[in-house]
C-alpha cells in the first residue's frame, strides 16, 4: 500500500514535473519597463522630476506672496474706503447744502456704487427694466403705492445722470461683472434682489466715475453693498428724492428689517473708526480618485470631489457691527496626471497636475448684526452659482495603500481658478492662486 | 535572442544586468515558473500577480545567485516563486485558516494503474488548484517541491502530523478525481 502510494505521487510528479502554464501576455514589457525604475533613472526623468518640484515651489511662493501682499493692502484700503464715506455722512448731517458742493466734485474715490449702477445696465438689461423689476416686488411685499412714484422719479433722475456720464462707460471688468450678476441674479434671492434697488438707486448721483479698483475686494455683494451703497444715498441725494428713499430704507416697516438694522450699526459707526475684515479659510476637499497607472512612474487620474470654501466677513465698528458666514459647498471632476517620485510597500509621493471643473451645489450666506454688542436679528440666505468653474491645479500628494489597489491619501496643493462669472465673492475670486488640501480615498489600477 | 546560450553564459550575463539576458530568461522560465504561481496561488489572476512580483525579486537580486551546475538554476528561481507564493498565501491570511475536514472516503480508492499520459497535464492541474488550500499547499510542497513532512512543518507552521494527514486527503480527493475524469472520458 505504501509503496503504491509512492509510486502514484512519483507518477503524479513526473507527469506534472516540466509543465508550463501559459504565460500573461505584456508582462515582460511590465518588467522591462519597471526595471527602468530603480537602479538607473534615466537623465530624462530624473529631468522631469527636477521641473515638476521647481514649478511646484514656484506656484507655492507665489500663492504665499499673493496671500500676503493683496490682502493686507486691501483690508486696509476697504476700512479707509469706508471710514472717508462714514466722514463725509457727518459732515453732511451737520451741513446738508456744503456737504453737496464739497463732495460731489471733490472726491473721486467712493464712486464705485456709480459704476455698479452702470454696469447693471450694460448685460443688455436696461435700468428701466432692473428698476422695473424690483419695483413689483416692493409693490408686492409693501404695497405702497407712493414710494413706488417716488421710487420712479428717482429712477429718471437717474436715468438722466447716466446719459450725462456716458463717455464714463470704460467701466473696470470687476465692476461689470458684479453689475451682470445683480440683474441676472436668481429670483430665489428675494432679499438680495429688493436691497438692489437701494443700491441702484442711492447711488447714482456720486458724481464721478473712474476705473479705480473699488469694487475689488468685495468679499459679499449684499452685505457689502448695503455698507458701502446706503451711505452715499444717505448724503448725496438731491433733498426731495433723497428724503422718500431714506424713509423707506429706515423706517422700521418691517419691524427690525435687515436695512433697517443695518442702517443703524452705519449711523452709530459714524463717529468711530470703521474696519472690514475678511477671512477666506483655506479651502478643504475631500474626494474619492480612480488612478490608472501608464507606466511604474505616470498616471492618469479622475474621480470626484467636494469642496468647501467658507468665508466670514466682518464689518462695522466694536459695539455695531455685523458678522456674515458664507458657505459654498461644491462637487468636482479632476483629470489629472500624476507622476510617482518615490514609493515603498506602503507609502508614496508623487507630484500631479492638471484640471478641474466644479460645480457649486449648494451655498448660504448667514449674517448676523451686532447693534450695541447685542445680536440684534440675523438672516441667511441661499446663495447660487450657476457657472462652473474652472481651474488648473498642480499638487504633491503623499498616500498610504491599505491594500495594492486601494489607498488613502492627503494632497496639499495649489490651484488657479479662473473667474467663473459669478458675483458670489470667495477666496476663489480673492486669489485666484490658492492653496487647498485634499483627502481622499484612491484606487489605483 | 533565438540562439539558445548555455545556462552558465545565461547567469553570467544576467548577472551584468544586461537586459537582454533577463529577456531570454523570462522567456525560457516564465512558463514554468507560472505553472508554480498558479499550483499555489489557485487561481490564474492571482498568480500572474505572484509571478510578477517574483521575477522583479529574481531580476533585482540576480547577483546573490551562484551557479553549481546543471539545474541550480531551476532550483533557484524555483524556490524563489514558490516563496513568492507562500508569502502571498501567507499575507492573504490563507495558511492560518482552519483545515475543514471534510467528507472524505476513509479509504483511498483502488489506485489502479492508469495511463497518465490520457490524462492532460493542463487538467492535472485544475485538480490541483480546486484543491482546498491547505491540501493545495502541502501537496505542492511534498510532490512537486519534494519536500519532506519535517521541511512543510517548518514552512507552513504545522505538525508533521499534520502536513502528512492533510497530504492523504489531497491525494484522495486528487485520486477520485482523477477516476472520475477517465470514467467520464470512456
Amino acid at each position: 500500500m505504501k509503496e503504491e502510494q509512492d509510486k502514484w505521487i512519483e507518477e503524479f510528479r513526473n507527469r506534472m514535473k516540466d509543465y508550463s502554464e501559459p504565460v500573461p501576455e505584456q508582462l515582460w514589457e511590465q518588467l522591462n519597463a519597471e526595471l527602468e525604475r530603480p537602479k538607473v533613472v534615466p537623465f530624462y526623468a530624473r529631468w522631469r522630476m527636477i521641473a515638476a518640484i521647481v514649478i511646484l515651489l514656484v506656484i507655492s511662493s507665489l500663492t504665499v506672496w499673493f496671500i500676503n501682499s493683496s490682502s493686507a493692502d486691501y483690508t486696509e484700503d476697504l476700512s479707509k474706503r469706508i471710514t472717508r464715506i462714514t466722514e463725509e455722512k457727518t459732515l453732511f448731517n451737520k451741513e446738508p447744502d456744503r456737504i453737496k458742493e464739497q463732495v460731489l466734485p471733490s472726491q473721486p474715490s467712493p464712486s464705485v456704487p456709480k459704476q455698479i449702477a452702470m454696469s447693471s445696465a450694460l448685460p443688455g438689461k436696461s435700468v428701466d427694466e432692473i428698476v422695473a423689476e424690483s419695483l413689483q416686488k416692493k409693490e408686492t411685499e409693501e404695497g405702497k403705492e407712493a414710494e413706488v412714484e417716488k421710487n420712479k422719479e428717482l429712477h429718471k433722475y437717474q436715468v438722466e445722470e447716466k446719459e450725462n456720464s456716458k463717455e464714463q462707460r470704460h467701466v473696470s471688468t470687476r465692476a461689470a461683472r458684479s453689475g451682470y450678476s445683480f440683474t441676472a441674479s436668481s429670483p430665489k434671492r428675494d432679499k438680495h434682489k429688493s436691497w438692489e434697488v437701494g443700491v441702484s438707486v442711492g447711488n447714482v448721483p456720486a458724481s464721478v466715475s473712474n476705473t479705480s479698483p473699488g469694487y475689488k475686494g468685495l468679499p459679499h455683494p449684499r452685505s457689502q453693498n448695503s455698507l458701502m451703497m446706503s451711505d452715499p444715498s444717505f448724503s448725496q441725494y438731491p433733498s426731495d428724492d433723497m428724503e422718500g428713499d431714506y424713509n423707506h430704507i429706515m423706517s422700521p416697516v418691517n419691524g427690525n428689517s435687515e436695512v433697517y438694522v443695518l442702517n443703524q450699526i452705519l449711523s452709530n459707526n459714524i463717529s468711530n473708526a470703521v474696519v472690514s475684515d475678511i477671512k477666506h479659510r483655506m479651502p478643504i476637499a475631500v474626494g474619492v480618485s480612480f488612478r490608472l497607472y501608464l507606466d511604474e512612474k505616470w498616471a492618469c487620474e479622475t474621480g470626484l470631489t467636494y469642496t468647501l470654501l467658507s468665508s466670514e466677513i466682518r464689518a462695522g465698528g466694536d459695539r455695531y457691527y455685523y458678522k456674515t458666514e458664507q458657505q459654498l459647498h461644491y462637487v468636482g471632476i479632476p483629470l489629472k496626471i500624476s507622476y510617482n517620485l518615490w514609493e515603498n510597500n506602503r507609502f508614496s509621493f508623487y507630484v500631479s497636475g492638471g484640471g478641474a471643473v466644479e460645480k457649486c451645489v449648494s451655498g448660504k450666506a448667514k449674517t448676523v448684526y451686532t447693534t450695541e454688542d447685542e445680536e440684534n436679528m440675523s438672516s441667511s440666505e441661499d446663495v447660487k452659482i450657476e457657472p462652473l468653474q474652472w481651474s488648473v491645479s498642480s499638487a504633491v500628494g503623499a498616500q498610504f495603500k491599505l491594500s495594492k489597489q486601494i489607498g488613502i491619501y492627503v494632497e496639499p496643493g495649489v490651484s488657479y481658478y479662473f473667474d467663473d462669472g459669478s458675483e458670489v465673492q470667495t477666496i476663489r475670486k480673492e486669489h485666484p492662486f490658492n492653496f487647498n488640501l485634499q483627502l481622499g480615498i484612491r484606487l489605483s489600477y | 535572442m533565438s540562439q539558445t546560450i548555455s545556462e552558465t553564459e545565461l547567469t553570467e550575463r544576467c548577472k551584468q544586468g544586461e537586459r537582454k539576458a533577463f529577456q531570454q530568461l523570462y522567456e525560457q522560465y516564465a512558463g514554468l515558473l507560472m505553472a508554480i504561481c498558479v499550483r499555489y496561488a489557485g487561481d490564474r489572476e492571482s498568480a500572474q500577480d505572484i509571478l510578477h512580483d517574483g521575477f522583479l525579486k529574481i531580476f533585482r537580486s540576480f547577483t546573490q545567485f551562484s551557479y553549481r551546475g546543471e539545474g541550480s538554476l531551476r532550483a533557484w528561481l524555483t524556490r524563489i516563486m514558490v516563496n513568492e507564493s507562500l508569502e502571498f498565501l501567507r499575507t492573504k491570511n490563507q495558511l492560518n485558516q482552519t483545515v475543514l475536514m471534510e467528507n472524505l472516503p476513509d479509504t483511498i480508492p483502488d489506485s489502479d494503474e492508469y495511463d497518465w499520459e490520457q490524462i492532460p497535464q493542463s487538467q492535472l492541474m485544475r485538480f490541483i488548484e480546486e484543491l482546498p488550500i491547505g491540501y493545495r499547499t502541502v501537496f505542492n510542497l511534498y510532490v512537486l517541491e519534494e519536500k519532506s513532512h519535517k521541511e512543510i512543518a517548518g514552512i507552513l507552521g504545522i505538525t508533521e502530523k499534520t502536513s502528512s494527514s492533510q497530504l492523504y486527503r489531497a491525494k484522495s480527493l486528487l485520486i477520485r478525481k482523477i477516476k472520475d475524469y477517465i470514467k467520464k472520458e470512456q
